[in-house]
């Protein structure tokens, strides 16, 4: 089944199209890397997935429901997301950003101990969220996604900014989290190395359109003369000069 | 939302914001209650605290308004949680819980006026019965009037990332309020700045007094409060339902 179905999703801002009659596909339990260059469309995609951005025409189904005012709260309730920058009360540790969480959606607070030994902030947990590195602001913003345990997870360019370390680390962190959690997980990013071999499926979006979506080594197979560095540029780059 | 509103009260742990509030709490009274009381003004004590009070009100209950609404959302904007709570519960849901909680707040302060208010008269030994009827109808306006301020201060604040927005409206109608209070006679600039509506509350006029005699002959009348309460109950409901419907259709 399709976890994240969308139809024909397009979204205007005053007059310039900036997500573009875009049809995606999310296999149950896959990875699926969103690609695109830096202003492709991705974080308006995904804001629109989450009801934060309203579409300007096409359709959205998630777990077979559609996405619209009527059902936009039970769906959200199996979602999880982190969207561009994390989100936090920089005065509060990080033990009490995730209680706030907790207490709105009605959670145990044994999920917090729980998401945050899975991110490795257990033992920072009393600190000021304010005095984190960007690494550890990023790895808060996943433990709040999945704080719920949700099915879906929607990760909007979680390793940006991060050093090769971190990277590496929430890599395989969110490769873990299909089997170990029976998660969907759709994750962003403008850098091609770090989704490959991470997602199963991707998407490759510019200027808001789509265009490539399927495993990554059948877009490897289409040019085998070129690296996949080189087709991705070429995917991207040739809409740019249009 | 009694979910939301405890949310409130955990995001605002190590604000300061209770202190802030004493704080702002004691300001107002040093500058209520400081001054010299003579004999005449004692023995018109509680009259004469219900007659000047609107304009310290006016000065004051304005400026809490913004601290207090500019507090609780600037959390909300320099973490961009924002987009992370939408996620998590309904957009209108969160507006109403943010401006409950600071409503609450801001009774407080009232309370705590009020309350203080009292206390010092009867300590100062103000002659007369107390007058309770008055200062229920006192405590009802300046209530009203503050939750009044609050709802268009709360939306300000809510809506714009740059608290200097809501700092700027505000203190600009808190400075046409108290113009408008020493302009009594431009009777529709009272009307219209809800900065000013504690000048309404001027429910208490003065007479008779002079340079000369002061105020042995003085006496105070009950004005006309006309449709006062139905003039901020209006402006209430139409702050409230344009600030949360711009708040709610605003993407984040
Ligand atoms: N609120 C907005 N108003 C106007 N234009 C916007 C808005 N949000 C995004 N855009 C434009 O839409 C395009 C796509 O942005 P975005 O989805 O953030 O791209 P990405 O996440 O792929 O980097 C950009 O050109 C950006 O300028
Ligand atoms: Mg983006």
């Amino acid at each position: 089944m399709d976890i994240v179905k969308t139809k024909e999703l397009t979204k205007v801002y005053k007059g310039s199209v900036c997500v573009d009659n875009v049809n995606m596909k999310v296999k149950e339990k896959s990875i699926y890397g969103f690609l695109g260059p830096n202003g492709a469309g991705k974080s308006t995609t995904l804001k629109m997935l989450l009801g934060l951005v309203h579409p300007t025409g096409g359709e959205i189904h998630i777990f077979g429901k559609e996405f619209n005012r009527k059902n936009r709260g039970e769906i959200l309730k199996r979602t999880g997301s982190l969207i561009e920058s994390p989100s936090y009360y920089g005065h509060l540790t990080a033990y009490e950003n995730l209680r706030i969480y907790t207490t709105i959606l009605g959670l145990p607070e044994k999920n917090i101990d729980k998401v945050l030994s899975i991110v490795r902030l257990d033992r920072q947990k009393g600190k000021r969220v304010s005095a984190y590195s960007l690494g550890m602001k990023q790895r808060l913003g996943l433990a709040s996604a999945l704080l719920s345990f949700p099915e879906l997870l929607i990760l909007d360019e979680p390793v940006n900014g991060l050093d090769p370390a971190g990277i590496q680390e929430m890599r395989e962190l969110i490769s873990s989290l299909p089997q170990k959690y029976d998660m969907t997980v759709m994750v962003s990013s403008h850098i091609l190395s770090e989704i490959d071999r991470l997602a199963d499926e991707v998407g490759i979006i510019a200027n808001g359109r789509i265009m490539y979506q399927g495993p990554l080594d059948a877009l490897h197979k289409t040019d085998s003369s070129k690296s996949l560095e080189e087709i991705f540029i070429d995917l991207t780059g040739k809409e740019k000069s249009l | 939302m009694i979910r939301l509103l405890k949310c409130e009260y955990l995001k605002t742990r190590r604000r300061y914001l209770l202190l802030t509030v004493i704080a702002a709490m004691t300001v107002y009274f040093i500058w209520t209650f400081h001054g010299s009381y003579n004999a005449e003004g004692i023995r018109h004590g509680w009259a004469l605290f219900l007659y000047q009070q609107p304009v310290v009100n006016t000065i004051f209950m304005p400026f809490f308004c913004i601290i207090i609404a500019s507090r609780l959302s600037a959390i909300e904007h320099r973490g961009a949680m924002l987009k992370q709570l939408c996620t998590m519960t309904d957009k209108g849901r969160l507006y109403d819980a943010k401006l409950i909680y600071g409503m609450f707040l801001m009774s407080f302060c009232v309370a705590v006026s009020w309350i203080g208010a009292v206390l010092f008269g009867m300590y100062k030994g103000y002659s007369g019965v107390f007058p309770l009827g008055l200062y229920g109808l006192y405590f009802i306006y300046t209530l009203l009037t503050v939750l009044e301020i609050y709802t268009l201060q709360h939306f300000l604040a809510i809506i714009s990332k740059n608290q200097s927005v809501g700092f700027f409206v505000g203190i600009t109608g808190e400075f046409a309020g108290l113009f408008s209070l020493f302009l009594p006679n431009i009777e529709w600039l009272r009307k219209l700045v809800p900065y000013g509506h504690f000048g309404q509350l001027d429910f208490i006029g003065m007479y008779g007094w002079t340079k000369t005699e002061h105020m042995r002959n003085v006496y105070f009348k009950l004005m006309d409060t006309e449709n006062f309460v139905f003039v901020v109950a209006l402006l209430i409901l139409i702050f409230y339902i344009t600030g949360r419907y711009i708040f709610v259709r605003k993407e984040v």
